[in-house]
């Protein structure tokens, strides 16, 4: 029972989190914070918000990826 | 203006699960005292390990209101009751009770080294840290209107005011009806009181600039 308290207040912690975030920030803030905060904790990550388009690697040529087959 | 980053919102997160951590620790806490042949083993073992991931969260929300650079506060800030710039009255609520309920910890574990009726009377210290730390989540929170936070505050408060009439008050009544009565009074106008002082000050608009938030940190003047 003490595991499945600790378990049920990590997933409420997540939930309020998100809750604060959205209330004063909205959804993409807070996309967009979590993001920030992974880059500062991991700068080669390249963490990306999901509407930008990738970046290519130094020294890459980049592909077209437009059209299909 | 700093922008608030994710710090900022597990500050908020962890303070919220760590009063309603507490209220369950108060609950069992009462309920272990007034109904002491009830599943002794579970209520005191659950007392006991929610008491300490109650400590786990704490000082999750804690250590991120330090880290956190939007309100600027610092390791004093978290020690000295009163001394922050930030909210600084509801803040030192929040570091009194994280005293009380310190004391109330150390005098239990990891042996009641103390005599016992000393030991109860700091034990009973708890009702007041949890009382503080109502005061300091809706007084400092800056989640006091959001909703969700507002219900779970509601339920916790609602919750642990009717297992204290309902279990502890009515197992001391049968022995001192006159002095369970005058506490169930008390229990019953400090949450009416809580409540009208809420919906006079943290629910209302403008409370971020009357409860003490610097200047700079507010939205708008």
């Amino acid at each position: 029972m003490t595991v499945a308290a600790a378990v049920a207040a990590a997933g409420l912690n997540a939930v309020l989190f998100a809750q604060a975030g959205i209330q004063q920030s909205g959804p993409g803030a807070v996309q967009d914070s979590i993001i920030a905060a992974v880059n500062g904790l991991f700068p080669r990550g390249g963490l990306q918000p999901p509407g930008q388009p990738p970046t290519p690697a130094p020294g890459t040529i980049p592909v077209a990826t437009t059209g299909g087959s | 203006m700093t922008p608030p980053n994710p710090l900022w919102f597990l500050d908020r997160s962890s303070g919220e699960v760590t009063l309603l951590l507490l209220t369950v620790v108060l609950i069992l806490g009462v309920v272990r005292a007034a109904l002491p042949a009830a599943y002794p083993l579970l209520v005191e073992g659950l007392h006991i390990n929610i008491a300490l991931l109650t400590i786990v969260f704490g000082g999750l929300h804690v250590v991120s209101a330090i880290v956190d650079p939007f309100a600027h506060l610092g390791p004093v800030d978290a020690v000295v009751p009163f001394a922050s710039a930030y909210r600084g009255t509801w803040l030192g609520l929040g570091v009194i009770s994280a005293y009380l309920y310190g004391s109330a910890i150390l005098t239990s574990w990891p042996a009641r080294r103390l005599p016992r009726s000393t030991w109860i009377w700091l034990h009973r210290l708890m009702y007041a840290a949890w009382l503080l730390a109502v005061l300091h989540s809706l007084g400092t929170g800056s989640d006091a209107r959001n909703e969700v936070f507002l219900l779970l505050n509601l339920v916790a408060v609602v919750c642990a005011l009717v297992v204290f009439l309902g279990v502890r008050v009515a197992e001391g009544w049968v022995r001192f009806p006159r002095l369970w009565a005058a506490l169930a009074l008390a229990a019953i106008l400090i949450v009416l009181g809580v409540g009208i002082w809420a919906a006079g000050g943290p629910l209302q608009p403008g409370w971020a600039r009357s409860s003490g938030t610097p200047s700079n940190l507010l939205r708008s003047p």
